[in-house]
């Protein structure tokens, strides 16, 4: 059986590599979460202990709950990245359906434009949009957080892309049924792009929940600080780096990401995939 | 129920015009069929009358009333897509009663909640759940009411389409190749459920299709269409026998009319492969024509002077009857004669043989225009004569 024994090689090859990748990957957070187990001492000692030598899980983990409200900055995150979504799919899928399903004289200028607007990174416009936030007056407020990115150009793309492959059929059959197009957006289109608005839900949720530059930028206030900012308000306490509730900080705040993920994975792969429908 | 009017409707899709000019009155309660080849412009006539597409210049009524300024949804019209387009997150039961919630709730009283907190509002979702359970029962869906889309066949899908459409009893029905995903035998039989549906509903319908054999089988009337324009309406015996342009001829039947072409001898009848057939159209002596003989109408004999020969190049047994592929000397296209197969016993691919039909049977067109041309017999009421 030469045969079967070379795919069976070929597979062990293939897992293998997939392995190493995944190691990599996850280093980082086993030693985050193993880190914010450890007193001091032990991680001042250094060293390659997975399992603490001296425990001090329920130290590290009060004490970045206590020394910092972190729990606020937790809602802040969750009203700011849901506010952020929420709009976004919005605006993106009745521009994505007009661009996709809708006949009008420009719309392939639009969507040469949206292409453009892709390739704008966000930090170039971050000083226009700063000065615009400041002459509206709303700086250090959660608008101010929200606002710049409620139009997702990516979402619109994404969106845009799976629309075209939804059959006019369909959309005519909903036309006929006395559907306006608003209905037909948000009764037909969205149910069947479900997969889609879940990938596209995770990019934008990761993002902004895990954005720094930008509520650096327009905050001031600390009790609006999101979770980024806050895990970086462990720096700046005078006993300069404390490594195991900074790790505890970071694992509670990434935890619900994690755990967001692996519910939504089946549906998020076929998002990306754009196969869902078929 | 209700007649429509088709007036003068244009339409172009960029440089191409697609409709040129469409005339076309539609009875009350009439099957009409829209039949002609791939990219004729029938759907695109379908989808004006339903208001999905504007015309560039035209009308159409319906109750004799003129709906050009109307949305789709307040023609009340109901449309069957070839692809179904089936709500696929809907169950079959919901995606039936899609069109009665449309009409008949207002946009609050669709919200899940009130339709629990207003009374008014769940006696009007009883009576949709009654509607569509009849509907489905008449349609034989009823066991389905809970599937999804994804989990029927091609045929189950069908019905369904159908029955979002009859649910809320509309004024004309339109079908744009209802049946053509379907596989043959279902098709075959879909044909006599959608004729029974005309039948017993009374309703009008206008049935898009580019197979002449449904065109044929269902309808009241029929109109073929060619490159954007209607080139003959009538009812589908006279389609066959009595064609107005050679492409009508071509189109209709299968197999296909055989065109032989000949020229106007001197004394008016037509000479073809150097045999004169007796027959005298009204044409000027030296026009060029073409005969048109419908398969079933030919006959094999034997080779004989003054009688067109041609070689059987392929025998094809149908049961019944025999189809018999020709070659005849001097014509590019073959020629097929359908036969009683007891006739044939003999006949071999190779054999020379002889053919024989009645000149009453022969359809002359001109050989230019292609119209029609009308012609009489040159020997006074032949019974047959062996041309
Ligand atoms: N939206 C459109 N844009 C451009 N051309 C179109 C459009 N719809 C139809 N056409 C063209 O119009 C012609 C007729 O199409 P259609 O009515 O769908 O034909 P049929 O249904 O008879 O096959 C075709 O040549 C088709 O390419
Ligand atoms: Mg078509």
């Amino acid at each position: 059986m030469r045969y079967g024994t070379s795919t069976k090689l070929g597979s062990i090859a293939k897992h293998a590599v997939l392995a190493l990748g995944a190691v990599f990957i996850l280093a980082p957070f086993v030693q985050m979460i193993s880190t914010s187990l450890k007193s001091s001492q032990d991680i001042a000692q250094g060293g390659l202990n997975l399992i603490p030598r001296e425990w001090a899980a329920v130290e590290n983990y009060s004490q970045a709950l206590n020394a910092t409200p972190l729990l606020q900055y937790m809602l802040n995150g969750v009203i700011v990245t849901v506010c952020i979504f929420a709009m976004q799919v919005l605006i993106a899928l009745p521009c994505a359906y007009a661009l996709a399903k809708l006949r009008w004289r420009g719309r392939s200028t639009v969507f040469a434009l949206v292409l453009m607007c892709l390739l704008i990174p966000p930090h170039a416009v971050a000083i226009p949009v700063y000065i615009l936030l400041f002459k509206m007056g709303i700086l250090d407020t959660y608008a101010s957080l929200i606002l710049p990115f409620i139009i997702s150009v990516f979402g619109i793309f994404l969106m845009r892309q799976f629309f075209m492959t939804v059959p006019d059929d369909l959309i005519d059959a909903a036309r006929m049924d006395g559907m306006s197009e608003f209905a037909i957006v948000w009764r037909v289109m969205a149910p069947t792009a479900v997969p889609a608005l879940v990938a596209f839900g995770i990019f934008s949720v990761i993002a902004h929940w895990n954005d720094y530059f930008w509520p650096l930028i327009v905050l001031s206030s600390e009790e609006l600080y999101t979770p980024p900012l806050g895990i970086a308000t462990f720096r700046t306490a005078e006993v300069g780096y404390v490594f195991g509730p900074l790790m505890a900080a970071a694992t509670m705040v990434i935890a619900p990401l994690v755990i967001a993920f692996l519910f939504a994975q089946r549906r998020f792969i076929e998002g990306i995939t754009l196969t869902g429908m078929k | 129920m209700a007649a429509v009017g088709i007036h003068a409707i244009q339409k172009s899709f960029g440089s191409t015009d697609v409709l040129k000019s469409i005339d076309l009155a539609i009875e009350d309660g009439e099957f009409m069929t829209l039949v002609g080849p791939s990219g004729c412009g029938k759907s695109t006539l379908l989808r004006i009358i339903a208001g999905l597409e504007a015309q560039d210049a035209g009308s159409i009524s319906i109750g004799g009333k003129a709906v050009d300024d109307r949305r789709p949804s307040a023609r009340n019209l109901a449309m069957v897509f070839q692809s179904y387009a089936l709500y696929p997150h809907l169950t079959v039961g919901q995606n039936i009663a899609v069109p009665l919630r449309m009409r008949n709730l207002s946009m609050t009283e669709r919200l899940p909640l009130v339709g629990r907190l207003s009374p008014k509002a769940a006696g009007k979702k009883v009576e949709i759940d009654r509607q569509v359970r009849r509907v489905a029962e008449q349609l034989d869906i009823a066991h389905l009411l809970d599937r999804k889309p994804k989990q029927l066949s091609g045929g189950q899908r069908q019905r369904v389409a159908v029955g979002r459409a009859m649910v809320r009893d509309p004024n004309v029905f339109l079908m744009d190749e209802p049946l053509s995903n379907l596989d043959a035998k279902l098709r075959v039989h879909m044909r006599t459920e959608i004729a029974d549906l005309h039948r017993s509903l009374g309703t009008t319908f206008i049935y898009v299709t580019h197979d002449q054999a449904e065109a044929m089988t269902m309808s009241s009337r029929i109109a073929v269409m060619m490159e954007g324009d209607l080139i003959q309406v009538a009812p589908p015996a006279e389609v066959y026998d009595d064609p107005a342009d050679i492409r009508v001829a071509e189109f209709i039947g299968s197999p296909k009319i055989n065109i032989l072409s000949g020229i106007v001898t001197n004394q008016g009848t037509v000479g073809c492969n150097g045999v004169e057939i007796g027959i005298q159209p009204d044409c000027p002596a030296g026009a060029e024509v073409k005969l048109g003989v419908r398969p079933e109408k030919l006959e094999i004999a034997g080779p004989a002077p003054g009688r067109l020969t041609a070689e059987i190049r392929h025998l094809e047994n149908l049961g019944p009857d025999m189809l018999v592929h020709l070659r005849m000397r001097d014509e590019a296209d073959p020629i097929v004669a359908r036969c009683p197969a007891e006739n044939l016993r003999t006949a071999r691919v190779g054999d020379q043989v002889g053919l024989v039909f009645s000149p009453g049977d022969v359809l002359v067109f001109d050989g230019t225009t292609g119209l029609r041309q009308p012609s009489r017999f040159a020997v006074p009421a032949p019974e047959k004569i062996h041309a």
